[in-house]
């Protein structure tokens, strides 16, 4: 009893880690995160001023690296939200130290995606018009139901775990004074009482059912706004499945990425053991083969009847003026990544770590791909459009990205990075030490 | 050598400018011909109403081979001028162009953006249309969906809403439900 005492000691102050400990090197990262994230906003303070023009925008290509920012990053989201329901229901026992990550992780992409539409409008006060002025047979406006109703959802997931923890470490010595009241507020009278456990459980449960249609039902909706047009290459009956299976790939990448620097950042490699990282790294290996499997079906059905507007798009993105980025992406997105999990010797958590920073960044050029050389296949005139990307829609886009690892140290100073309860609920039901 | 340079760049510089005053003044002097908008009603009901722009110089003679832009004021998407089509002035200075209306008043607009003889002209003015041939606008439905269109977005919003009311109350119950089973009770 004594040793379990010491080891939920340990679990708690490694829980707690990072918002206790802070190196010059985590300084230093998060000045540099900072910087960037204010290069995107001062890009986008230009792009307010001087409108939409600044960006490498036009009348072919209407959706640029904007549009590939949201579908990417709600991917993201999708993915950290989908592991946590999967794992919770499926029972699997190593799932207690990634959950909270994956949650965390799916709520700060999530709301940093949600930013993307706005910044695309141009106009941000126009936002208020999509309510006065909703259109109820519009994909848009279920899309952005589709977001704030999983946005909520995420939010319950990340946070009644939170509660309960919140409760368990009220009391831990060492905390500041002002955590100390933040989580006895927080806790909502949670001591970890034996039927306060089966209620979490029990919600969570039925939260977890209800996210996994929920998170299909969101990105189906958000490639409803492609295949629900004519346009040769996004008019297909599997973009919907398409955009799931890239979310939930890409997300669980990006879940082992945080992991992985978790991880080794603060010397959790106990409590987050490398099987679960390897395990991980199993369910991406999947992921990657049902993506090739559905990329592979894309290209064979467009290709094989050969319609003439498709047949151009599939000559410029597998022979010509796409075919680079488009092979780069099926080595580094599928080739690469599942060859790393095949092998024993680089099945490691840096393998499997290097494997998913591919994914992750191979899935935002096939998001590209996706979206910009329909738009760049004329309909009406002949002209061949063309699309850069500006410096202002670069500069942006790179300060999302620094914002998703920025807000999770930020929420990590507060939150732990471990579910504790969790964690010791799992060890208590199998019967182990912790 | 450098004074040469210098007198070189005045000269080039202040050719240019006489260049862009004189040609400035050259399109400035270009007269503007006068424009006039007007509509001229069909008398068969399968015939569209005209609306004509007449183009006339300054003596009154009519301004030919002349194309005119005509244009209505539209709130879709913001106010603004939405162009309706071109027409080419025949040789009584008159450029016409059928369109069906969808209301009883409009705002019409005209313009002419010059030529080589002549400077742009433009006029605003409200065109009224007999009640009898406003035609009324009607959505068309080539898929006989409509009942479905109408019913399945609402019936969406009815789903979505117990799906927000069962998130919500799901949290709201488990929060409750802490503090209601914590050894003690919730009396605090």
């Amino acid at each position: 009893m004594v040793a379990l005492s010491d080891r939920s000691g340990e679990l708690a102050r490694a829980a707690l880690a990072p918002a206790s400990r802070s190196g010059r090197l985590s300084r230093a990262i998060v000045a540099m995160l900072g910087v960037l994230v204010l290069g995107g906003i001062a890009a986008y303070g230009y792009q307010l001023v001087n409108g939409l023009g600044v960006t490498g925008l036009n009348d072919d290509v209407f959706w640029g690296l904007y549009e590939v920012d949201i579908v990417t990053l709600i991917g993201f989201s999708y993915g950290g939200a989908l592991v946590s329901a999967i794992l919770r229901l499926t029972g699997a026992s190593w799932r207690g130290p990634i959950t909270r990550i994956a949650e965390a992780t799916a709520l700060t992409t999530l709301v940093v995606g949600a930013v993307f539409p706005i910044i695309h409008l141009g106009h941000p006060e126009r936002v208020w018009r999509v309510a006065t002025a909703l259109q109820i047979n519009s994909p848009i406006t279920w899309d952005m139901l589709a977001i704030i109703t999983y946005l909520i959802a995420t939010v319950i997931l990340f946070g009644l775990p939170v509660v309960a923890d919140m409760g368990r470490l009220r009391g831990e010595p060492g905390l500041p004074g002002w955590k100390q009241r933040l989580f006895a507020r927080g806790s909502f009278g949670w001591v970890g009482a034996e039927e306060q456990q089966r209620v979490l459980n029990r919600s969570l449960t039925a939260l977890a059912i209800v996210i996994i249609p929920l998170a299909v039902m969101v990105h189906t909706v958000l490639a409803y706004a492609f295949s629900l047009t004519s346009r040769p290459g996004w008019h297909s009956t599997i973009f919907g499945p398409y955009f799931v299976v890239a979310a939930i790939y890409s997300g669980v990448a990006v879940v082992i990425i945080v992991s992985a620097a978790y991880r080794r950042a603060y010397h959790l490699e106990h409590w987050i053991p490398e099987r679960a990282v390897i395990n991980l790294g199993y369910l991406m290996a999947a992921l990657g083969v049902l993506y090739g499997y559905l990329l592979f079906t894309e290209v064979t059905t467009e290709g094989y009847v050969g319609g003439e507007a498709s047949e151009k798009l599939l000559y410029a993105l597998l022979l010509d003026r796409w075919s680079l980025l488009f092979w780069v992406f099926v080595v580094g997105g599928l080739v690469v990544p599942l060859t790393i999990i095949a092998f024993k010797r680089t099945r490691t958590t840096t393998g499997v770590t290097v494997a998913a920073c591919l994914v992750a960044g191979a899935l935002l050029l096939k998001r590209f791909l996706m979206f910009v050389p329909p738009l760049t296949q004329p309909l009406i005139s002949g002209d061949i459009g063309a699309y850069t990307p500006s410096w202002v829609e670069l500069m942006v886009t790179v300060a999302a990205i620094a914002a998703i690892p920025l807000l999770l140290i930020a929420l990590f100073k507060v939150i732990p990075v471990l579910s504790v309860t969790e964690i010791e609920e799992i060890a208590v039901s199998r019967g182990e030490a912790i | 050598m450098t004074r040469r340079r210098l007198s070189t760049v005045v000269a080039t510089v202040s050719a240019g400018l006489v260049l862009l005053i004189s040609s400035a003044s050259f399109a400035a002097d270009k007269p503007s011909p006068t424009i006039s908008i007007s509509l001229e009603p069909s008398s068969r009901p399968e015939v569209a109403d005209v609306l004509a722009a007449r183009l006339t110089d300054p003596d009154g003679k009519p301004v030919s081979e002349a194309p005119v832009e005509f244009w209505i004021r539209s709130d879709l998407l913001g106010e603004r001028y939405a162009i309706l089509g071109e027409s080419p002035t025949d040789s009584s200075g008159v450029a016409r162009l059928p369109f069906i209306s969808h209301k009883d008043r409009y705002d019409v607009r005209a313009t002419f953006d010059g030529d080589e003889t002549w400077g742009a002209a433009e006029v605003v003015a409200p065109i009224e249309f007999s009640s009898a041939r406003v035609v009324e606008y009607e959505a068309t439905d080539p898929t006989q969906l409509g009942p479905l269109r109408f019913v399945m977005p609402r019936l969406m919003g009815i789903v979505l809403g117990m799906i927000w009311a069962a998130l919500l109350g799901l949290a709201f119950f488990t929060l409750r439900s802490f503090k209601r089973l914590r050894p003690g009770g919730a009396q605090d």
